[in-house]
């Protein structure tokens, strides 16, 4: 079962994010000053406050932190926080899969979601 | 410099209505006002002070000052979402010991039961990032519940012993919304929300509103009400760090310390616990971050009743909480404060009033525990 996805609003900070996910890429960023990386991406490092930030491309793999599946809904879906291979922990949804699949320490792979609009979303799966 | 003994609580109001499709919510701000002044024996041309936070309608403070016809020389609307309410105070007692007033007014009003649909804040700068996710509060709050049994074994049975309590206490509340006891077999079987969190695990959706009155100590010995003075405050917020986030504490855990350690007393001395109820997880948190328990071992401290009052250690929520009594505006807050402020007077209802109830806590969290929230805690003393 996979979740309805909303097209997600852009801004000027999120931009290039959304661009690198149509191309089926998952964008975060570093910090050139004190190596960190971090998540969601933004102009100003959030560990010491440097513009000298960049944005990396990650690799794809994370294990699950934790989750928790909507069931009062039409279509249930899972949301989660995995932990990528990069470190940062971000907010995603879990799909391909049913919760009973999922449980928290679990490998899951990056994947693409169309949403509404056919924006391309970036989700994991088992 | 503290805030330590400098400013007292002196006027409390709970509105009783839970379902208000009659009213506006600026006239539930002034009929909480007028309700909180009467108690304290004090009028509307007593305030020098106002404070409000984000459920205010209009431009806040802007909107509301004109609409009631206050005068004021000191206004405030800090806006920490549920947790609001304990900084509000807070930062009554420095502006009294400042001299900026001598008498600070606080509402807070809303109905969400009534009027539930407010349009998401887009200009956030996260909203780009987690909109597209299905974010609702229960599967924020579902994620640190999952985290917390995760990491220390915590069951959904310990979880429902937090919402049985807060029914023992509702039963004896004739305005709670749900006044019905509940057993622990009641919360696990009823619906799954968001896992693991049951529809039972989840507070109630209540229009209302509440507000409270305070006092410099040389306006608060001239008023007729049992003195509850302001011994500690602290505030922090917590979010999700860059990415290098933990679900399994709050921000509480930073607010606690700093206002025990203003209060100068320790949570063993706390005789009553107002703890921001708007999930059973959340409690379960913030009794362990507060320092009641041990990280991780708040399963083990709810069971049994432990926090029902007459029967446990810690007696909490004796109004019956958000999870049964009240949760207006979506903001937990200022009922916590009210029902803190209920016990140090005496005037708790017979069946849940602490005996010698001498010291007080009123902890409050604002926005997600699983995304990004403040936490105020407030420590209180009755005066005899
Ligand atoms: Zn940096």
């Amino acid at each position: 079962m996979n979740p309805i996805f909303k097209n997600p609003i852009t801004d000027a900070e999120s931009q290039y994010f959304w661009q690198a996910a149509n191309e089926k890429k998952l964008y975060l960023k570093t910090c050139n000053n004190c190596q960190k990386p971090h998540y969601h991406p933004r102009t100003h490092c959030p560990f010491c406050f440097s513009t000298n930030t960049q944005w990396i491309e990650a690799k794809g793999t994370a294990t699950i932190y934790s989750l928790s599946t909507m069931r009062r809904v039409e279509t249930p879906y899972t949301i989660a926080y995995v932990e990528l291979h990069e470190g940062p922990k971000i907010l995603t949804n879990i799909v391909n899969s049913t919760p009973e699949q999922l449980q928290i320490g679990q490998a899951v792979n990056l994947t693409f979601q169309p949403s509404e609009n056919g924006q391309l979303i970036p989700a994991f799966e088992p | 410099m503290s805030i330590n003994g400098i400013a007292y609580i002196m006027g409390a109001y709970e509105h009783p209505t839970r379902k208000a499709p009659d009213k506006t919510i600026a006239q539930l701000h002034a009929e909480c006002a007028a309700g909180a002044l009467a108690d304290a024996g004090l009028t509307l041309s007593d305030v020098d002070g106002y404070f409000c936070a984000g459920d205010a309608p209009g431009m806040g403070p802007v909107s509301m000052i004109d609409y009631m016809g206050l005068n004021v020389r000191h206004i405030d609307s800090t806006e920490l979402g549920g947790a609001s309410y304990m900084a509000h105070i807070s930062h009554a007692a420095q502006a009294i010991a400042t001299g900026k007033c001598s008498v600070a007014l606080i509402t807070l009003a809303g109905k969400p039961r009534t009027s539930p649909h407010q349009p998401p804040r887009t200009t956030t700068p996260e909203y780009s990032y987690e909109s597209p996710y299905g974010t609702t509060v229960v599967n924020s709050y579902g994620m640190c519940a999952a985290r917390h049994m995760y990491e220390f074994g915590t069951t959904s049975e310990q979880l429902a012993w937090i919402k049985v309590a807060a029914s023992h206490h509702a039963q004896h509340n004739p305005n709670a919304m749900l006044q019905n006891l509940v057993t622990v077999e009641d919360v696990i079987n009823s619906p799954m929300i968001s896992d693991p969190l049951h529809r039972l695990d989840c507070c109630i959706v209540s229009d209302g509103g509440g507000a409270l009155i305070v006092t410099s100590a040389e306006i608060a010995k001239q008023i007729n009400r049992p003195k509850v003075k302001i011994i500690g405050a602290g505030e922090a917020n917590k979010g999700q760090n860059g990415g290098m986030l933990d679900l399994t504490y709050s921000a509480g855990q930073k607010s606690g310390k700093i206002a025990f350690a203003e209060a100068g007393i320790k949570p063993s001395d706390i005789k009553y616990a107002s703890i921001y109820d708007s999930f059973t997880i959340t409690v379960l948190i913030q009794l362990e971050d507060l320092g009641f328990c041990a990280k991780g071992d708040g399963g083990k401290f709810v069971m049994d009743g432990n926090l029902i009052s007459g029967v446990g250690k810690l007696p909490f929520n004796t109004d019956g909480g958000g999870l049964c009594n009240n949760h207006p505006a979506n903001r937990g807050g200022m009922t916590k404060i009210i029902e803190a402020v209920r016990q140090l007077r005496g005037e708790a209802h017979p069946k849940v009033q602490v005996k010698n109830c001498d010291l007080a806590i009123a902890h409050g969290t604002g926005g997600m525990l699983g995304h990004r929230h403040a936490s105020a805690t407030l420590i209180l003393e009755r005066e005899s």
